[in-house]
């Protein structure tokens, strides 16, 4: 090879992100998690249009079947096939996962950017906020306002994601304080940018990698407190479905139906696996100082 | 731990071993454990065991076993058999009894029960200030009703001691029923003095005094309650148990998962087994699935202030009655043994030659007719969306959510379905808050007046607030009937307007589904599920 | 050390305070109250009761509202209402506000007030009958996922890579990925009902304490398994595990002296929120073993309305959380000699 061009490709050096998506392709696992995702969320969302029955259609006489050539996974105590309301139910609970961490990283992102940045008092006074919230037992304060004020799938959102937001919060505040005073800033203030561009477009980016690693280790934690909600029955409604109040009434009857339990369970475990592995894989690409 | 993966590996094989359910029996053949305490289900936790005040099935079960009234409960038949009262008389008219109390009967603080504590207890229950549920049920003795409503003085009612064990008690009207009422709580004496001396703490197990078979031993909350055999009682030799336990739970699947595991003797009146373990547990020798008087319907929103909803077209009412098909819902549904109804009054009252009117069965056809009569069919109007209410419990979810999808498909109305928490659905429903709610009504004594009254056009429990005169002077004229025949003639006359008209929508008659060991003995299936302590053996 | 800890205790009451202001609010905003669902009282009875709550607080009422002075029929209350509305809202803010001084009063002397459901208890009853319960079912739960995590993870980071490793936070991964409610009833039904070993539900000795125990602790021993793992992985990289090496230590002397304590402090940190869950987790728990802790009064206080029972279990929770992190940091400050409490 000629020398002078084996020098150029070797100087060319390499970016972050570059560096963590090799980082990222190497770990087996983390791709293999990822594949399992795209190929979940393709079940879900095409999955029902491909199945001739509807998730809330009901055929008692067929009701607490097992899985036959007709119905695939059986169908529930109703005669509902179960097939699609475990694509319908992982509908809900891929979405209420998704938009439940959205709220939180929104919530979360801004405030704790807003915190580190401007420091002192200000700081003070927000981390102090986050203190105290940490330590309400925020499960019982949602169980009271889904009881009080009755169960809605937005209320859902709002209550799971504004339960979650804190430890963003403060991860996004640590990440910002050490990087406020790096040079980078420095110039952006003398080009004349304000705060609100300095947080949001120069100091949040920077902090991206530790958002995006909690927030795909927060969407299977959502996903779990929601089947918990649904456990109580405070969560999603029938005739909707979700894994969580899927595995609820599968647990129940396990002894009897296991259909009903192992089905949506297994998708359920396996999601959340997956976004755990990914999870870590996200965080070990991204973390330098951690080596494989 | 490298044991672990192995572990994995084999739940699913334990698993399947636990699914083929083999043996005859759900529970154990035989009773695992050896002491003489009979453990059984109490349902939810009582929200009052005094006899004036309990309303809710645990508490009366446990009232009904720690004190005793003029008359108790036969276990088999739940006929009235003598309690405290020795022997009686009746005079001709039926308006007057004369009850003679036994000489032995005692507190457990050792003074004999005198009249005077029934005459306290009924005035109690009578007294507005104490807000007894059950107060309308001594309506029917002398000037109950009137001092109930602060028109007459506690000592007009016609309740009195005229000496120490001597009770005379006159009625308004001959009430054919009356002694079967006595052995119901709201007419048990109650200790005057512990009442007074501790108020509304006298229940406690520190406070509380009894006169009946078992007496309060502890009370953890929300956990059981122990019942321990009274040395007081008058009948106590003939008393087996020397405890009884009722396990506070109401979540069925452990109560059911207890009970495979030998741990209760009973599941209890108030604990059933969840729907989905029905069909498997069908010919297992410790299941019992035995009609109950009780029936279920919905109740249609007839209320002034509905005025322009649909339902007050009688035919959209009968329209949507004839649109569901209840045997699917008994097979399917509840398969539990229940039985479609097309009427309110059980189908048990036909074996003592009740003749109920006929009415209509599943008709969809007549249904969308009606309909279209009402001016809703194709090309009319367009029907609002329905809402229909029930109280949270995986049982009434299924049923509403079956019939949400019958009137979908069959009358393309659709409904939207809510659940509410006991106490915040009981309000909405007796404020009128609902358009379609979901009842359910046991009967309290072996006669269908108790399921007819509800409909009087002044009755508390009228929640459609429906009014009939033809309907009124029916029942009125059948309460004065001694004569069975007669009587249930004109209950039957009565109940072909209740179905023509349809203030409510009925669904089936109930049926209790129960676990029971077969080492109990004393234990009889019968239609108020019933079963006094005082007569339960456990055997080997 | 000890002013630190003297000024964090201190620091309770404020945040105890927000508590139980935002658990008052929403008692008060919720719709419902105690005697809902009953039949109708009189007049003169029900306003005794509302008194006795102080659902009603006469002053309020000559305020603002005047016409309410009389005991009225619920309807021709809500007519009067109806036809003020500014003062209505005056007269309930005003009975909220002092609702809210004779809550807060009680409850610095630890008295929690009547239960709205069971009328007859005071909410001191069931918090004193659940507590210990539910105290001691997070004991046994959290020495389980001591035990399971610190072990696992010790295995793993040893046999880093190795298929112990693999095995070990594979397993750790299902504790997280397995819901406690589908745990529970599958070890039930292996180890009590198909397996004879254990009791399926309720409280005693030992027996019974397993299964709840081990259920509530499974996803904790997965959580404490991995942070152990990270913890001494990253600690036995560090310069002075390996001085200790070079001076000739013994690879067992190694671990156990230095790395198992540097890697025990992110375990430690995690303890606090830890015990948050257990709490949480002690709800469904509670449940599906019929263990009669708070876990179980709280869910029955919300769905029956108890608001009262419901507004001192989260108070009582949110204390224990508080002591508890307190706890935490004091441990974290021992066991870190590079943390330090600055006055």
């Amino acid at each position: 090879m000629n020398p002078a061009l084996a020098i150029e490709e070797e100087v060319q050096g390499t970016s972050l992100w570059q560096d963590a998506w090799r980082r990222l392709r190497k770990n087996r696992m983390a791709v293999f998690s990822a594949c399992v995702l795209a190929a979940m969320f393709l079940f879900v969302v095409a999955g029902p249009w491909v199945v001739p029955w509807s998730y809330e259609q009901q055929d008692l006489a067929y009701g607490a079947q097992g899985p036959s050539w007709q119905h695939w996974f059986g169908t529930d105590m109703h005669g509902r096939d179960l097939l699609v309301r475990t694509m319908h139910g992982g509908r809900i609970s891929l979405l209420v996962g998704l938009l439940a961490t959205a709220v939180s990283l929104t919530i979360g992102v801004v405030y704790g950017a807003i915190s580190g940045y401007f420091g002192g008092k200000v700081d003070a006074i927000l981390m102090r906020v986050v203190d105290v919230l940490y330590v309400i037992p925020f499960m019982f304060v949602v169980i009271l306002f889904l009881v009080l004020f009755g169960r809605s799938l937005l209320l859902l959102f709002v209550a799971l994601g504004a339960v979650s937001w804190l430890t963003m919060a403060r991860i996004v505040r640590g990440q910002v304080m050490s990087l406020k005073n790096s040079e980078f800033v420095d110039a952006a203030r003398a080009a004349g940018v304000g705060h609100a561009g300095i947080i949001f477009r120069h100091l949040v980016p920077n902090a991206l990698g530790s958002i995006i690693v909690y927030a795909t280790l927060t969407i299977p934690r959502v996903m779990l407190e929601e089947a918990f909600l649904s456990y109580l029955g405070l969560g999603v409604q029938a005739p909707d479905a979700s894994w969580g109040l899927l595995v609820a009434d599968g647990a129940n009857s396990m002894i009897f139906l296991p259909h009903m339990l192992i089905f949506p369970g297994l998708l359920l475990t396996v999601t959340l696996f997956a976004l755990n592995f990914l999870g870590d894989g996200l965080r070990d690409a991204l973390d330098p100082r951690m080596k494989s | 731990m490298p044991s672990r993966p192995l572990l994995l590996l084999a739940l699913p094989l334990l698993l399947l071993a636990g699914c083929r359910n083999e043996g005859d029996t759900f529970g154990p053949a035989q009773r695992t454990r050896s002491d003489n305490t009979y453990l059984f289900g109490g349902g939810a936790e009582p929200e009052s065991i005094d006899p004036g005040l309990a309303y809710d099935s645990p508490g009366l079960e446990i009232a009904r076993n720690l004190f005793e009234g003029l008359m108790r409960y036969d276990p088999r038949t739940l006929e009235p058999l003598p309690g405290v009262a020795e022997r009686w008389e009746k005079s001709e008219d039926g308006r007057r009894y004369l009850f003679r109390l036994r000489p032995d009967a005692r507190w457990s603080n050792g003074r004999p029960v005198v009249a005077e504590d029934f005459v306290y207890a009924w005035r109690r229950v009578l007294d507005p200030r104490t807000a007894a549920q059950y107060a309308a049920l001594l309506w029917d003795i002398e000037n109950g009703k009137a001092f109930a409503e602060g028109r007459a003085a506690a000592e007009a009612v016609g309740v009195r001691a005229l000496d120490e064990r001597t009770l005379e008690v006159r009625l308004e009207r001959p009430v054919p029923w009356f002694l079967d009422l006595l052995a119901f709580a709201p007419f048990y004496p109650v200790p005057r003095e512990a009442v007074e001396a501790h108020g509304i703490r006298w229940t406690r197990p520190e406070n509380i005094v009894t006169n009946g078979p078992f007496h309060l031993g502890s009370w953890q909350i929300s956990y059981q309650i122990e019942l321990v055999r009274s040395p007081t009682y008058w009948d106590r030799e003939k008393v087996s148990l020397d405890r009884a336990v009722a396990i506070i739970s109401d979540d069925n699947h452990a109560m059911v998962r207890l009970f495979r595991a030998g741990a209760l003797d009973w599941l209890g009146a108030d604990n059933r087994p969840p729907v989905e373990y029905l069909s498997f547990l069908e010919n297992k020798k410790d299941y019992r699935a035995n009609p109950e008087l009780g029936s279920y319907f919905y109740w249609f929103n007839l209320r002034d202030d509905r005025g322009d909803s649909p339902l007050r077209d009688k035919r959209v009412r009968q329209a949507l009655n004839l649109a569901i098909d209840k045997e699917a819902i008994v097979r399917f549904v509840t398969r539990g043994g229940e039985r479609a109804a097309r009427t309110v009054v059980p189908d048990l009252f036909e074996r003592f030659g009740y003749r109920p009117p006929a009415a209509p069965g599943h008709d969809p056809e007549r249904a969308r007719r009606l309909l279209a009569e009402a001016g809703y069919g194709p090309g009319g109007k367009p029907f609002p969306t329905l809402q229909l209410t029930y109280n949270t419990d995986d049982r009434h979810k299924q049923i509403a959510e079956a019939i949400q999808q019958m009137w979908r498909e069959e009358l393309g109305i659709r409904v939207a379905l809510e659940n509410q928490e006991w106490k915040v659905f009981m309000n909405n429903r007796n404020e009128g808050f609902f358009e379609i709610a979901r009842a359910g009504w046991i009967g309290d004594f072996q006669d269908p007046y108790t399921f007819l009254a509800q409909f009087l056009s002044d009755s508390e429990m009228n929640e459609a607030r429906w009014s009939n005169a033809d309907y009124d002077r029916l029942v009125r004229e059948a309460l004065t009937e001694e004569d069975d025949a007669r009587r249930y003639a004109l209950y039957a006359q009565a109940e072909a307007i209740l179905i023509d008209e349809l203030p409510v929508l009925p669904l089936y008659y109930y049926s209790k589904q129960t676990l029971i060991g077969s080492w109990v003995e004393g234990w009889y299936p019968n239609s108020q599920d019933i079963h006094p302590l005082r007569d339960i053996r456990l055997v080997r | 050390m000890l002013r630190y800890a003297l000024r964090r205790l201190l620091g309770l009451f404020p945040v105890l305070l927000v508590i139980f202001t935002l658990s008052f609010v929403l008692m008060r905003a919720a719709p419902g109250g105690p005697f809902d669902a009953e039949k109708p009282v009189p007049a003169e009875v029900k306003r005794n009761l509302e008194l006795k709550y102080h659902l009603r607080e006469p002053w309020c009422e000559a305020r603002f509202l005047p016409a309410l002075r009389e005991g009225l029929e619920p309807a021709v209350e809500r007519a009067v209402r109806a036809e003020q509305p500014w003062a209505s809202r005056a007269e309930k803010l005003c009975t909220g506000l002092f609702q809210y001084g004779w809550m807060l009063a009680n409850y610095a002397t630890g008295d929690f007030g009547p239960s709205y459901k069971y009328k007859d208890r005071s909410v001191n009853e069931f918090i004193a009958a659940g507590l210990p319960v539910t105290i001691q079912l997070g004991l046994v739960a959290m020495c389980f996922a001591l035990f399971i995590g610190l072990t696992a993870g010790l295995i793993a980071a040893i046999r880093q890579n190795g298929w112990a490793d693999h095995a070990a936070m594979g397993m750790a991964l299902l504790g997280i990925s397995i819901p406690n409610f589908v745990l529970g009833p599958l070890l039930i039904l292996v180890f009590a009902l198909t397996l004879v070993w254990l009791p399926p539900a309720r409280w005693g000795s030992w027996e019974y304490m397993i299964l709840p125990g081990f259920t509530l602790g499974s996803a904790y021993a997965a959580y404490i398994a991995r942070l152990t793992r990270g913890g001494m992985l990253e600690v036995i990289r560090q310069d002075y595990i390996r001085t200790a090496r070079a001076k000739g230590l013994s690879e067992r002397l190694v671990i156990l002296r230095h790395a198992v304590r540097g890697g025990m402090l992110p375990v430690v940190s995690y303890l606090g929120p830890a015990m948050a869950g257990l709490f949480t987790g002690s709800i469904v728990i509670e449940r599906i073993f019929n263990i009669p802790g708070m876990g179980r009064y709280f869910v029955d206080a919300a769905l029956n309305r108890d608001i009262t029972l419901a507004m001192a279990v989260v108070v009582v929770d949110a204390i224990f959380l508080l002591v508890a992190n307190l706890l935490v940091d004091l441990a974290l400050g021992l066991l870190d000699p590079r943390v330090r409490y600055e006055e």
